[in-house]
Order: C-alpha cells, then structure tokens, then sequence
C-alpha cells in the first residue's frame, strides 16, 4: 500500500530544493509551518507542489510555472533575498535580521485563472 | 490544520461591524471584531499561505475589525466573482492577501510598513 504524504515528507522535499539552489528555508518555525501545511494540502489535492500564496487552476500544465519551487523564486531571491511566498530565503536574507514582507507578483496576469 | 489566531472574536455575518458590499453579500465572510474601529476592512486570502496568517495575526493583536474570506476554499463560481468584483472596483487584480479599505483603496500582500500606516 502506498504511504501518504507527510509533513515530514514536504520538510524533506524543500530542504532539498534549498539545498540544491543554495537557498535556506524560512526560520521562522510557524510560517514555515503554515506554508508546509499548504503545500502538503495542495499536494493532496493536486498531486503536485503547486505554490501556497498562489490560486490554482486545479490543472498539472497551466500550474507547471508555480510548482514549488515557482519559475519566479531564482530571480525573486536574487532581487529581494526571498521567494514569493518567503519560503526560499538566501543565508545573506536571513543574517539581516530582516522581516521578508509580500514582494510584487512576478507572474504575468493572463497566467492566472479568469 | 490550520490554527486559529490568538485573541480572535468571530461573529456570524450580520452582526458585525464590517460592512460587505451588497455584491458580496451572500459570500461567507468571517468577522473578526475589534475595539480599534474607523476602516471598514475586508480581506481576501489563502489558507496556505504564511503572509495572509501574518496580515490576520497583524489586524487581530492591533484590535481591528475586519471580514475575511478564505478563497482557495470557495468554489469557482465565487472566485470569478470576487476576481471581477476587485478588477472592476480597484482596476487590480489580485494577490493575497488583498485587503479592501472602505471599498475605494486597497492593499495586494502584507509589508509591515504599509499596514501599520493603515490603522494609525
């Protein structure tokens, strides 16, 4: 029988993707949580990591550019120190001291559903 | 799944002190109260997402009314709606959380700075 999903599993799954891009995870334990949380729900729901700060269109090929990690984390991490849902921060992000606040949408409008 | 926020009152639609929009009327917003009246505050959000829990956290420990409505939870029906509803009124569209203010401005995410200007 095939296992489900834990949160433990989603924790594996991003520390790896940090792992792989340099970035580090959002040390803040209960926002980390709550977007953890999300994309196991999505995930779910979806069969894939589709982004927690974003609406769906329930549909594997119009998501494909905001699974987790989005299409937008490199260059929104390189211009703010953080992803869009601050998930993904650069070490540098993290040793400011700083609050990671909302960024700019970097998706085009006419990706998202009508 | 997901935790309630500390200090929250809740009240059934009706009673409260935030005022809907008669387009909206009949969505299943949550009010939230507060003693720190003067905005009529409605946000729109997302159960998974960290900066629409911030931006509630935010609004209930400052005391402020407002209505909320999580929208991944609504059906498609309602999310074209409210869609429309921002793009025709705020000429945005939107991203989350968005926080409607009196129904004439608007905020797309939570920054800090601009939310504590909201309520000064």
């Amino acid at each position: 029988m095939k296992r489900s999903l834990t949160l433990q599993d989603v924790r594996t799954f991003t520390e790896k993707a940090a792992a792989k891009k340099g970035w580090v995870l959002n040390p803040d334990d209960e926002f980390l949580t709550t977007i953890l949380e999300g994309l196991l729900g999505n995930f779910q729901n979806l069969g894939y990591y589709q982004c927690p700060c974003r609406i769906s269109w329930d549909d594997r090929k119009k998501d494909r550019d905001i699974m987790c990690p989005c299409a937008y984390s490199p260059a929104d991490i390189e211009e703010y120190g953080h992803c869009f849902c601050a998930l993904f921060l650069t070490q540098d992000f993290v040793d400011s001291g700083k609050e990671p606040n909302s960024i700019p949408e970097r998706r085009p409008d006419e990706l998202f559903p009508e | 799944m997901f935790s309630l926020f500390k200090k929250k009152k809740e009240s059934v639609q009706g009673s409260s002190s935030t005022i809907i929009p008669e387009t909206l009327a009949k969505l299943p917003f949550i009010h939230v109260e507060g003693e720190n009246k003067g905005k009529n505050l409605i946000m729109i959000s997302l159960t998974t997402c960290g900066f629409c829990k911030k931006a509630m956290q935010f609004l209930t420990d400052k005391g402020v009314p407002f209505a909320y409505l999580y929208l991944d939870k609504e059906n498609p029906a309602t999310k074209k709606l409210l869609r429309a509803y921002v793009s025709e009124t705020f000429d945005t569209s939107i991203t989350y959380p968005f926080l409607m203010i009196d129904n004439k401005k608007w905020i797309s995410g939570f920054l800090r700075i601009e939310w504590e200007d909201l309520i000064k």
